[in-house]
């Protein structure tokens, strides 16, 4: 970090980290998108919701909401050049509190998130010799995981999660500790063309599979009559939400580490549309690959199709055993999982490193040895115990539905109807950006997004208050569930009245994008030029 | 595979790949230093340099 004197010349201010061009930054926005939702979510979802026809709602859905929201998380974090408790503190004094929930959503999936890698580290190791045998199911919940009968945090820790999770949270410390340019960029630069590399050829092995053209004719075949059903646009739109890592923090960190100069809805552009291309190119391995297990156990595809860790835990270890080169496919997918998770779980874990040495004004180091050692000692604690998969279960759908999902509704509405800065974050990206936004992007972060995001809010609240969460006791979800979203959102409020250092980024680090304006170059002055 | 199926795989293929492909040509055409209403500016550093909007 260093130090410069302001134009006044009266107070010395520290410049904020930046990534060294626009490719790492651009590279690193895909690698926290490109997550596990991105190859065990789409491919469902889409199947489930029209298959072929998925392509309609899901592209309104990327052009609607994922990228406008991308846009809106990106000129909030350059504009105001800070993790969200900053950029949201610099927007308006009474906002701060909205970055504080996001981080707080964040700390609340890097600790479980951090569980799911260690089960992919693994599982590459268990494709090797197909270690769960003729149970993949047994194997997994029982072998693997030892899952107890009662969700209540049980603190018996299972050796085979615990140690690869220290292993997880030791290399994210390091990744993390060398800062933006030689942590946070050079792990994205290396894990995403590597990811990619290992996808596709996991893809082209999952093609030459027998079967795997019945696999992708049910994921491709369009049902119509599908795109007539309300719940397949909010399918998409929930997909296409999740899957980008808007509107928790992210991307406003992350930008926030651009340079003065960046075109910024040119970026969008790209990430946006990289994510989408991953999902498409995850449907179809997973989808060959389904299409094999169905066509070697006599079933129909309808009957082996699943999502999240049933498909990454149970159906693939199924497949593995049977298919030829199954080690190859196994190395290959889950070596993926443990790729595509790290370069998400940095970013995640980012948005609270950031906040931290924001709000206090400490060193990278600092702020990574506290934030992230005390994220891996209670991650560990909570998730590498005989109760770590219901824990995990639980916070993964409160946090996700309530959390994410509110934090977007708040923020949107927050910012474009009460404080009516959205001309502010327009201006701000026409003045910087080839792809120029107007009307219709006001229109839709101010109308159409937080209508849709109030639906998906307000319908899974009530999905969760008349049924408890996969059947799991009151009193658990009272306190994991419920309890966790509210406690956030009390500390998020206290964390925002306490008063900023003078160290703290709010008065000793330089905000040079607050001087774009549009239409004219208000930073030559009359007198030197 | 159902010949629908596959015009169906062709379009969201064409759709998202295509638009990604776009979008990188996009970006290429459009330096970070010159994009934008503001367009080519002195950087911070230049001597002519001064910020108007300091915190």
């Amino acid at each position: 970090m260093t130090t410069a004197t302001t134009a006044a010349g009266a107070v010395p201010k520290r410049s904020r980290e930046e990534f060294g061009g626009r490719w790492a930054f651009i590279l690193a926005a895909i690698g926290s998108a490109v997550g596990l939702g991105n190859i065990w979510r789409f491919p469902y979802a889409a199947y489930e919701n029209g298959g072929g026809a998925f392509v309609i709602p899901y592209l309104v859905a990327l052009l609607t909401a994922g990228i406008p929201i991308l846009f809106f998380d990106y000129a909030i974090g350059h504009r105001f050049r800070g993790a969200p408790p900053l950029a949201f503190r610099r927007l308006h004094r009474g906002a701060e509190w909205i970055g504080w929930f996001q981080v707080f959503i964040c700390f609340v999936i890097a600790v479980y998130y951090a569980a799911i890698i260690a089960w992919a580290i693994m599982y590459t190791w268990f494709s090797t010799d197909h270690a769960w045998g003729e149970d993949p199911e047994g194997f997994f919940f029982g072998t693997h995981l030892q899952v107890s009968e009662n969700p209540m945090p049980s603190f018996d820790f299972v050796s085979a999660v615990f140690w690869p999770m220290l292993i997880v949270w030791v290399i994210c410390i390091l990744c993390m500790g060398f800062g933006v340019r030689k942590g946070i960029a050079a792990v994205s630069m290396v894990g995403m063309p590597l990811l990619i590399v290992m996808f596709i050829v996991l893809v082209v092995v999952a093609l030459t599979l027998p079967g795997s053209i019945v696999g992708l004719n049910a994921f491709f075949t369009p049902n119509w009559s599908a795109l007539l059903e309300p719940g397949v646009w909010i399918a998409a739109y929930g997909q296409i939400f999740f899957s980008l890592s808007v509107g928790f923090g992210i991307m406003i960190t992350y930008s926030s580490y651009l340079k003065r100069r960046t075109n910024l809805t040119g970026s969008g552009l790209v990430v946006g549309f990289s994510n989408s291309g991953f999902e498409v190119l995850a449907g179809i391995g997973v989808f060959s690959a389904l299409g094999f297990m169905a066509q070697a156990s006599g079933k129909q595809v309808t009957d082996v199709v699943t999502d999240g860790i049933g498909l990454a835990f149970i159906a693939f270890p199924t497949l593995i055993s049977q298919a030829p080169m199954g080690a190859l496919i196994g190395v290959l997918f889950f070596g993926s999982l443990v790729i595509a998770g790290f370069t998400s779980l940095i970013s995640i874990l980012e948005v609270v490193v950031a906040a931290v040495k924001d709000k206090l004004g400490l060193g990278r180091w600092a702020a990574v040895l506290i934030v992230v050692g005390g994220c891996a000692v209670i991650s560990m604690l909570l998730f590498s115990t005989t109760s770590g998969v219901q824990l995990l279960d639980t916070s993964d759908a409160f946090i996700n539905n309530l959390g994410i999902v509110g934090a977007a509704l708040i923020a949107c509405v927050t910012v474009a109807i009460v404080l009516r800065k959205l001309p502010v974050l327009v201006d701000h990206l026409n003045a910087i950006s080839s792809f120029r936004v107007g009307t219709i992007f006001k229109v839709l972060v101010t109308v159409v997004i937080p209508l849709v995001l109030a639906y998906l809010w307000i319908s899974d609240i009530i999905t969760k208050a008349t049924t408890p969460y996969e059947g799991y006791p009151l009193d658990f979800l009272a306190i994991f569930g419920w309890g966790m979203v509210a406690s956030g959102l009390v500390l998020a409020v206290v964390l925002s009245l306490v008063p900023w250092s003078k160290k703290s980024a709010l008065h000793s680090e330089r905000n040079e994008n607050e001087s774009i304006q549009t239409g004219a170059i208000p930073t030559v002055s009359t007198k030197e030029a | 595979m159902d010949p629908i199926a596959i015009v169906m795989m062709i379009v969201m293929c064409g759709l998202i790949w295509g638009g990604l492909l776009a979008s990188l040509l996009h970006l290429m055409k459009h330096p970070d230093e010159t994009s934008g209403v503001l367009g080519a500016e002195p950087e911070p550093g230049d001597p002519r340099y001064v910020r108007t909007g300091e915190d």
